[in-house]
């Protein structure tokens, strides 16, 4: 159907213009004056329309002569610099350029093109003409779904949810097929242990595809993938971690044979992380720094057990499970130190602000144990030498033992925004301080404002034991999965606050995984993605996700994969 | 005979004015189309020149940020 902008009045100009109350002398003389009349109101609704358009015209031909009056400005004062440049003067010092701040683009992308406020005039006044829908919303009451009645007349956010959903599905698709490409090559977090090397090499796009893994488990089997990882600490930290000793350890021991390639020493650090932000969230995030070390240890360990760089290839390879077992009850005894070294050591910060999935690995790993000798008394250069022999097995391993430190570095840049969510985690768990057996956070930053809790922390009835009473109970772990979340959907966060208190107050209400679930999916969708530029750059981080967008993307990742795991 | 011939030769007369009077209208109503349809390629043809040069307008601006900060040192910071 033609849907004419502006319209003409009267279309038609010679009808009903002989009055029928009083006799005219002659009629034809009649229709013709009442013909002309109707012409000249065409004629005056014809120069209205036309003001119109000028005016729109002039105003977007004003707003290409602001700009390109502000263009030449700036290519000026540009042409001005260049000039000024010296090719023999060091443009940035080798000091300074660590001062240097990164480009960020003022661009402004045009957003809701077609809404209601970039509506012409002409065509809101045809707009306004037409009738109102029926109130069918007033039925609202009457319905037991709770969706809303009028959205089943007309609902003008159809196509864009159409499109968002898309979307993002899209995306989470292409990040689970890397992620499936990166768990063959290094591993995955829940089912290999390989996740160190890859997310040493690529942050970014582990944590998604953890995530991602941790969604789908969730869907089907939500309970079950929390125990798998859960077992790995239970050995190694039987002391500091008790809510982590729940009955689900056990089975998930059992599930691990199954999981292909599985370096060991990855797939610990993987398990772990996941363990954390399921469970203890702030705990890792407090050990954050310490991973490395433990990452060291656990090489360590692995040379003394399989004599070196063939043992560790063969783990690379495909680690059995039986393997895996054996070498975590190594790991296990740096973990009780773990807890006393956090409080004190300065690492425990370092780690929040990595806030990497990866990186919140173990959080048993005591800060202290880099320094100390190992526990086979080996003194921490002989670990690194281990470590710098490694490369030569596998391809990942190289990249995690040469980057550790380096990824550290990285690692704290990258993801501002994670930092303002962990800060608050910390906060939170400071709260609640001891339930979690991680006492010591260090006093957290100033709480921004009230994460919404889009993600129904209350982890659903799968969880472990303990730990969903805590989180139904104690509003600080749910803080922090939202947190994770909100750095998930990134710039968004400030739109997402509002569903997240709603979510919040659901959340704890419902405690069914499947419903916690449908939750996360429209908080996801609620918080920050009703933003197409967000979408889009989402979609775009995840398809060229270089180590920062990685980092960004791994927060969010985690805070996810907790979401659903908790779920 | 008269006065029906008369009363005839009114109405032819009135007749032929009402088909001025229209030819007159007709013609007022064909300029008023074709004042509509310049109106509407004028429009178009000014919109599609805009768009254009707004096309243009934002691709120099990306060009002057990427050059801007390719110049720019370190002074940002500091």
């Amino acid at each position: 159907m033609p849907f004419p902008k502006r319209l003409i009045e009267p279309v038609f100009v010679t009808r009903g213009t002989l009055p029928e109350d009083l006799p005219l002398p002659s009629e034809l003389e009649g229709v013709t004056n009442g013909t002309l009349a109707n012409i000249v109101r065409q004629l005056s609704s014809l120069s209205r329309h036309a003001e119109d358009m000028f005016g729109e015209l002039t105003r977007d031909a004003q707003q290409l002569y602001d700009r390109s009056n502000s263009l030449q400005a700036r290519i000026d004062r540009l042409a001005v610099k260049v000039t000024q440049l010296d090719s023999t003067v060091e443009e940035v010092s080798l000091q300074d350029i660590h001062m240097r701040k990164a480009f960020k683009s003022a661009t402004v992308f045009d957003q809701q093109v077609f809404s209601r406020a970039t509506m012409p005039t002409a065509m809101l006044e045809t707009y306004n003409s037409c009738d109102r829908p029926p109130p069918l919303d007033k039925l609202n009451c009457y319905r037991d779904d709770g969706k809303d009645g009028l959205k089943f007349y007309t609902d003008p956010n159809y196509f864009f949810e159409l499109w968002r959903a898309e979307m993002l599905n899209d995306t989470e698709r292409v990040m689970h097929d890397k992620g499936k490409n990166r768990g063959h090559r290094g591993g995955r977090g829940t089912t290999d242990g390989a996740q160190s090397g890859v997310r040493h090499k690529k942050r970014v796009r582990q944590p998604q595809n953890t995530r991602e893994r941790q969604k789908q488990i969730a869907r089907e089997h939500g309970e079950y993938i929390m125990p798998q990882q859960n077992p790995v600490y239970r050995a190694p930290h039987p002391v500091p971690q008790p809510h982590q000793e729940v009955d689900g350890y056990i089975p998930n021991q059992e599930q691990r044979p199954p999981r292909p390639n599985s370096i060991e020493i990855r797939r610990s650090y993987s398990r772990e992380p996941e363990q954390m932000d399921g469970m203890h969230s702030p705990s890792l995030y407090q050990n954050n720094g310490q991973i490395i070390n433990y990452d060291d240890q656990n090489m360590y360990h692995h040379g003394l057990y399989g004599q070196g760089p063939l043992s560790s290839e063969s783990l690379y390879a495909g680690g059995t499970p039986t393997r895996s077992n054996k070498s975590r009850p190594s790991q296990p005894p740096p973990a009780p130190p773990s807890n006393q070294g956090t409080p004190t050591a300065g690492t425990p910060t370092r780690g929040r602000l990595a806030s990497s999935g990866r990186d919140q690995l173990p959080p048993p790993p005591p800060p202290p144990e880099p320094t100390s000798p190992p526990p086979n008394g080996l003194p921490p250069h002989m670990i690194q030498h281990r470590m710098s022999e490694s490369p030569h097995r596998s391809s990942s391993p190289d990249l995690h033992i040469n980057s550790p430190p380096i990824n550290h570095s990285f690692d704290l840049p990258p993801p501002p925004p994670i930092p303002t969510q962990q800060i608050v985690m910390q906060q939170k768990q400071s709260s609640p301080p001891k339930q979690l057996g991680v006492p010591a956070a260090p006093p957290p930053p100033p709480p921004p404002p009230m994460p919404t809790t889009n993600i129904h922390a209350p982890p659903a009835g799968p969880i472990i034991n303990g730990d969903l009473i805590r989180a139904l109970t104690s509003p600080p772990k749910l803080t922090p999965v939202k947190d994770r979340v909100l750095g998930k959907l990134g710039p968004p966060l400030v739109d997402p606050r509002n569903d997240l208190l709603k979510a919040i107050r659901d959340g704890i209400k419902l405690r069914k995984v499947e419903k916690n679930e449908q939750r996360q999916e429209v908080d996801r969708g609620m918080n920050g993605l009703h933003d197409v530029a967000s979408i889009l750059a989402r979609r775009v981080a995840v398809e060229f996700s270089d180590s920062e967008s990685g980092s960004d993307s791994e927060c969010d990742s985690e805070g996810w994969g907790e979401n659903e795991t908790s779920a | 005979m008269a006065a029906p011939s008369a009363r005839g030769e009114t109405i032819q007369k009135q007749i032929q004015q009402d088909w001025i009077n229209r030819e007159y209208i007709e013609i007022i109503t064909i300029s008023i189309k074709k004042i509509t349809d310049f109106l509407n390629s004028f429009d178009l043809s000014c919109r599609s020149k805009l768009a254009v040069l707004n096309e243009k307008l934002t691709t120099l601006e990306r060009k002057i940020d990427y050059l801007e900060a390719c110049v720019t040192k370190g002074e940002t910071l500091t």
